[in-house]
């Protein structure tokens, strides 16, 4: 078996697929591109269907408060990815596919996603050495 | 397998000689990379899955199964479901993330026995084998 793990520098695209709140399959995703990065690999995240609502502006930094936990901070999906594409700004390319992203009303996006066309996913899908669909449509 | 193959070398070359495109065919094909989402009590697919992933290792093709999120609750020690069985297949190798147990507050120390643990370094690292064809379900 012929592990890259002495060949960083690969491009690991993960798409995200349908409703990501009906599993952890967000999380998973967070942790893949979190450790990916780690390991010196760029990695573009493809939001699609209501993935394309993890980054938005008006979810805040913040998830609402757990009355079980009431001091502890929860980042929301947004801070997440905020966070993420701040400290890896040249290794991670954040996308939301703008059809699903008109369709759903997710427009509040912030400045630091891409908005791609639907057809560019193909563009994203040759130029990775990589890909994993997360989740079903 | 064989048999598949027996009968395509009837269509082309003279009969009797080897089918040209057998050693393709027979030839050692790509890793899979089997994930595994769900547990069996959310989706009756999770056992057509594990199928999946046998058929593969049957036909010679290395697997590694790798389960996350839900699916980890089959990997603890007497739990119901396919596992027991696929584990014991030559050719799969079956790991279980360590986040997805401890989040769900099982014993990391008590799965099934060759169940591995890994992380999403780990995974990433699998993702990333040359020749690795990952399937997400």
């Amino acid at each position: 078996m012929e592990l890259i793990t002495g060949a960083p520098d690969r491009t690991l695209l993960l798409v995200l697929m349908a409703t990501p709140h009906e599993a952890d399959t967000a999380t998973t995703m967070f942790r893949l591109a979190d450790a990916a990065l780690r390991a010196g690999h760029r990695v573009t995240v493809w939001t699609c269907g209501w993935a394309t609502g993890l980054t938005l502006r008006s979810l805040g930094g913040a998830k609402p408060r757990n009355l079980a936990s009431w001091s502890i901070d929860y980042p929301s999906t947004a801070r997440l990815a905020d966070d993420l594409i701040a400290a890896w700004p040249d290794r991670l390319t954040w996308v939301v596919c703008r059809f699903c992203m008109y369709d759903r009303g997710t427009t509040d996006q912030p400045d630091n996603v891409t908005l791609a066309p639907s057809r560019r996913f193909g563009r994203y899908l040759a130029d990775a050495d990589q890909s994993l669909m997360m989740g079903v449509m | 397998m064989i048999t598949r193959l027996g009968a395509v070398s009837t269509f082309g070359g003279t009969p009797g000689e080897p089918w040209e495109g057998l050693s393709a065919l027979t030839a050692p094909g790509p890793r899979y990379l089997l994930i595994e989402s769900r547990s069996p009590m959310e989706s009756p697919d999770v056992g057509a899955f594990a199928d999946l992933a046998a058929g593969l290792a049957d036909r010679g093709h290395p697997v590694d199964v790798v389960l996350v999120q839900n699916a980890v609750l089959m990997a603890r020690a007497g739990a119901a479901g396919p596992l027991p069985a696929l584990v014991e297949r030559t050719g799969v190798t079956v790991h279980a993330d360590d986040h997805s147990l401890v989040t769900r507050g099982a014993d990391c120390a008590d799965l099934i026995a060759d169940v591995r643990l890994c992380n999403a370094a780990g995974l990433v690292e699998l993702l990333l084998t040359s020749g690795c064809t990952p399937i997400w379900h």
